[in-house]
């Protein structure tokens, strides 16, 4: 029995001192889906020079933020780059000091209200959120919501849910601008709606697509993921504003390898980059770049956006707390 | 105000409403787990052999796929058993009671098996021929002698369902019941030190509960100690079963129905889910094997399932074996350190599981600082990941083979010093064949949380360092349900066939065996 167990220890440790090669490595913590990851693989490891291995850690945008700053706060990170999808978490590294500014030429042509003005992060994606909703559900597209003020009507009581904003940076986002355009009043009617508002994205389309919450407030590529596996689940575009969920790229400042890092910050800018993106269903924010796929053309979408800009997000961000606890004390108590 | 943003009330009311969850999953599992472990050591009811082994299984699946199985089946829109519910279906107090039981029910159960094993039973059949009835010879005679581990397996299901997370976070806050784990949660995701501030006050909270539900267990053990010692024989002869006589067929008949529900449903839930091309579409024309085939065909499938077997093996074998030789100097040595120790490995056990993956991401951090002093570099999310096993679950099998050691009369082992054996000769030839079976308990209970471990996986997972619980998340953040529940109706049904396959061997089989 000690044999087995001696011999499963030392398994472990020779798997681990296999990961120790002798390339210099450069970390990139994102939150992209792993299909889009494995597209990227190649081309980017084509890019960096050869004496280079790129290092991809993937997980849920909320996980790869605890552990980062776990890391932070205990002294150093092993990520040169972090490309998530919560801006206010980009906004706080910042103003900590955690960020390297740069102003990519690669970045030019994404619109300014997309990249931070001093450089510390740059839009690199759109996510969106839409509505959701249950085509078999709502046969006669009449009876749908229009827009995000219609789902404080009473007709949708028990029928609709949203990820949790405290887990959720796209979430926050949504709620951060709806109660800008709204006010409070919006969200306790939701309450008396008794809206559920629990887990991430894609327990919204679980609950659409079992009906048990046939409507949601969730992200446009997680409709169109559903949508190519034949689920019922289809968008709403909001007359009154799709909301836009600025997913940045930035280089962490004790980057290990600053001048590495800024070579494949520039090639998440390049056509490649892109179209691994809109592949991935998400947008482009680079204008030549095709929609995804059955999704509503982005020139067309971009005239009924919600404001954004880097007031905004400054503004959101310093309300942070005060926006997630009355959220907590009207929706989620 | 104790918590920030929130009323004392509302921090007073989770209190509550975490003290009695957990009180009620202890007392449930405590009851049933007597009961089953009774009826298949001791009584004549049909299927006994096949039953004994089944009723570990629920341990098998992981709580939050157990609560995404009965979402399934409580739906209010297209559940397969919708009406037993009320308006909220499975959400709730009572959906939180029904799941955390099933799977907390592990732990006093095998507990208790074990126990009744290793009892003699002609001390029970002297009393039977007495003239005493089953009941009597139940509360007279295996009781008392099954009071630690009785104690123990409560007092680990009270703890667990204490620290649990996913299960409330699933059933209890889509309706806005929260427990002290999900307040501590949404508290530490308010964001700004002071929400940071207040969910470690909460954490605190939770500490001192666990601590004092330690000592009440502790307390509770030792009561009966002094009532009298407790004989216990080792391969003793075969008991004789209790007949149970015209009540045979409807106690079978329960049992058997129970097991049902609490396992072959929800296993029959996952395999709908599994098997629908879009969850919500149950409907068996449109069943299909796409979601089966993408997660055995996913490229890190297979990586996982090598760490996650190799991780819980090599973990649970070590945390065990050191549970063994510390049980024993606590108990049969009297180590003060050995006891505190066991004690003190309460805590990780009771502390939610993302609290400790942060802690070793700093550890982590500083060790990986501190060797790149020296030119050398060290990324093995492996070693992590097995520490923060070792640390979350040691307590099972620490507590469990002390309660173990406790439950035996010293004569055997006196007779052996007096004999001349030395401590290892003991451990070897007397300790480990008597209590074989909890050994054997408790490295299931160890190994099979950590084979899908997720909470603190999914943080410290790295390049190379997928595991089954990293897959799981995966497939449920950036998939959809149905390859989720695929992977868990795959899981789940190894475990129904393992324990297929294992019905009826010996625990001194396998271990001499090994």
């Amino acid at each position: 029995m000690k044999t087995i167990q001696a011999s499963l220890l030392l398994i472990v440790f020779l798997l681990s001192a296999a990961s120790c090669s002798g390339k210099k490595k450069l970390w990139i913590y994102t939150s992209i889906y792993k299909e889009v990851i494995e597209t990227m693989r190649e081309p980017l490891q084509k890019a960096m020079p050869a004496d280079v291995e790129v290092v991809w850690f993937q997980s849920g945008s909320e996980n790869i933020a605890s552990k980062l700053n776990a890391e932070l706060a205990a002294g150093a990170t092993r990520a040169d780059l972090v490309l998530t999808s919560d801006p206010f978490w980009y906004y706080e590294l910042k103003q900590e000091g955690k960020l390297l500014p740069y102003k990519s030429p690669a970045a030019k042509d994404i619109p300014d209200i997309y990249v931070d003005p001093d450089g510390a992060f740059a839009g690199v994606r759109l996510p969106v959120m839409v509505i959701g909703y249950n085509s078999r559900y709502f046969a006669n597209e009449s009876e749908l919501p229009k827009n995000w003020k219609d789902l404080a009507d009473p007709r949708f009581k028990r029928l609709i849910s949203m990820p949790n904003p405290l887990e959720s940076g796209s979430s926050f986002t949504a709620i951060a601008l709806l109660q800008k355009k709204y006010g409070w009043d919006f969200f306790e009617k939701l309450r008396s709606n008794d809206i559920i508002a629990a887990g991430g994205n894609s327990s919204v389309i679980t609950r659409i697509e079992t009906r048990e919450r046939p409507l949601g407030i969730v992200l446009l590529e997680n409709v169109l993921k559903a949508w190519d596996k034949d689920s019922p689940v289809r968008p709403l575009y909001p007359a009154d504003g799709t909301i836009p969920v600025l997913s940045p790229i930035a280089i962490l400042r004790d980057s290990r390898n600053p001048d590495l890092a800024k070579i494949a910050y520039d090639w998440f800018f390049t056509p490649e980059a892109q179209n691994a993106i809109v592949l991935g269903s998400m947008y482009s924010l680079v204008e030549t770049a095709p929609s995804p796929g059955r999704a509503k053309p982005y020139a067309e979408l971009k005239a009924s956006m919600m404001p954004w800009s880097a007031e905004i997000l400054a503004q959101m961000y310093a309300e942070r707390a005060s926006i997630k606890s009355k959220f907590s004390d009207t929706v989620l108590r | 105000m104790f918590a920030d943003g929130i009323t004392n009330a509302a921090v007073v009311e989770a209190l509550v409403r975490s003290l009695s969850l957990s009180l009620a999953v202890a007392l449930i599992s405590g009851a049933a787990g007597c009961l089953v472990a009774w009826l298949v050591t001791r009584s004549d009811i049909g299927g006994g052999g096949a039953l004994s082994g089944l009723f570990s299984m629920p341990y098998a699946i992981p709580a939050y796929l157990l609560g995404m199985a009965w979402i399934v089946l409580g739906n209010p829109a297209v559940g397969a058993i919708k009406e037993i519910f009320p308006q909220s279906g499975v959400y709730g107090f009572h959906g939180m009671v029904l799941v955390e039981s099933t799977v907390a029910f592990a732990f006093p159960y095998l507990e208790l098996k074990a126990g009744f094993e290793r009892m003699d039973p002609s001390l029970e059949e002297a009393a039977r021929m007495s003239g005493a009835r089953p009941w009597r010879v139940f509360r007279d005679v295996s009781f008392p002698l099954l009071w630690p581990p009785m104690v123990n397996g409560m007092c680990l299901s009270f703890l667990y369902t204490l620290s649990s997370f996913g299960v409330p976070a699933m059933l209890g806050m889509p309706v806005r019941q929260f427990v002290l784990t999900t307040l501590i949660y949404s508290q530490f995701k308010l964001g700004g030190m002071s929400g940071i501030a207040s969910g470690l006050r909460l954490s605190l909270v939770l500490l001192v509960l666990a601590m004092l539900v330690l000592a009440l267990s502790n307390w509770l053990v030792n009561l009966q100690r002094r009532r009298g010692g407790a004989i216990m024989g080792s391969r003793v002869s075969r008991p004789g079963l209790v007949r149970l006589g015209g009540g045979r067929v409807p106690v079978t008949a329960t049992v058997w129905i129970v097991f049902a529900a609490a396992v072959v449903l929800p296993w029959c839930a996952l395999a709908f889910s599994a098997l629908a091309p879009v969850a919500g579409n149950y409907s068996p024309s449109a069943w299909t094997f796409r979601n089966l085939e993408y997660v055995v065909n996913l490229p890190e499938f297979s990586e996982a399932l090598v760490n996650s077997l190799a991780l819980s093996i090599s973990v649970a074998t070590f945390v065990v074996a050191a549970g063994f030789f510390l049980a024993f100097a606590a108990v049969r040595r009297g180590s003060r350190a050995a006891r505190w120790i066991i004690e003190a490995m309460g805590v990780p056990f009771s502390t939610p599981g993302t609290v400790i993956a942060i802690l070793l991401i700093f550890i982590s951090t500083w060790v990986a600082l501190a060797m790149g002093r020296f030119g050398l570099s060290f990324d093995s999310p492996l070693v992590w990941m097995g520490l923060a096993y070792a640390l979350k679950y040691c307590a099972v099998g620490a507590r469990m083979l002390a309660a173990a050691y406790r439950q035996v009369h010293p004569s055997l082992e006196e007779s052996a010093v007096v004999s001349g054996a030395t401590t290892f000769i003991l451990l070897r030839t007397i300790w480990l064949p008597l209590l074989s079976r909890t050994v054997l308990a408790a490295w299931f209970l160890t190994a099979l949380p950590m084979f899908t471990e997720l909470t603190m996986s999914v943080l410290l997972t790295g390049p190379g360092g997928a595991t089954m619980g990293t897959v799981l998340f995966q497939l449920q953040e950036y998939a959809d349900q149905p390859s989720a529940a695929a992977l868990a109706w795959i899981l789940l049904s190894a475990a129904l066939l393992g324990a297929f396959f294992m019905r009826g061997r010996k625990a001194e089989e396998i271990l001499e065996a090994k």
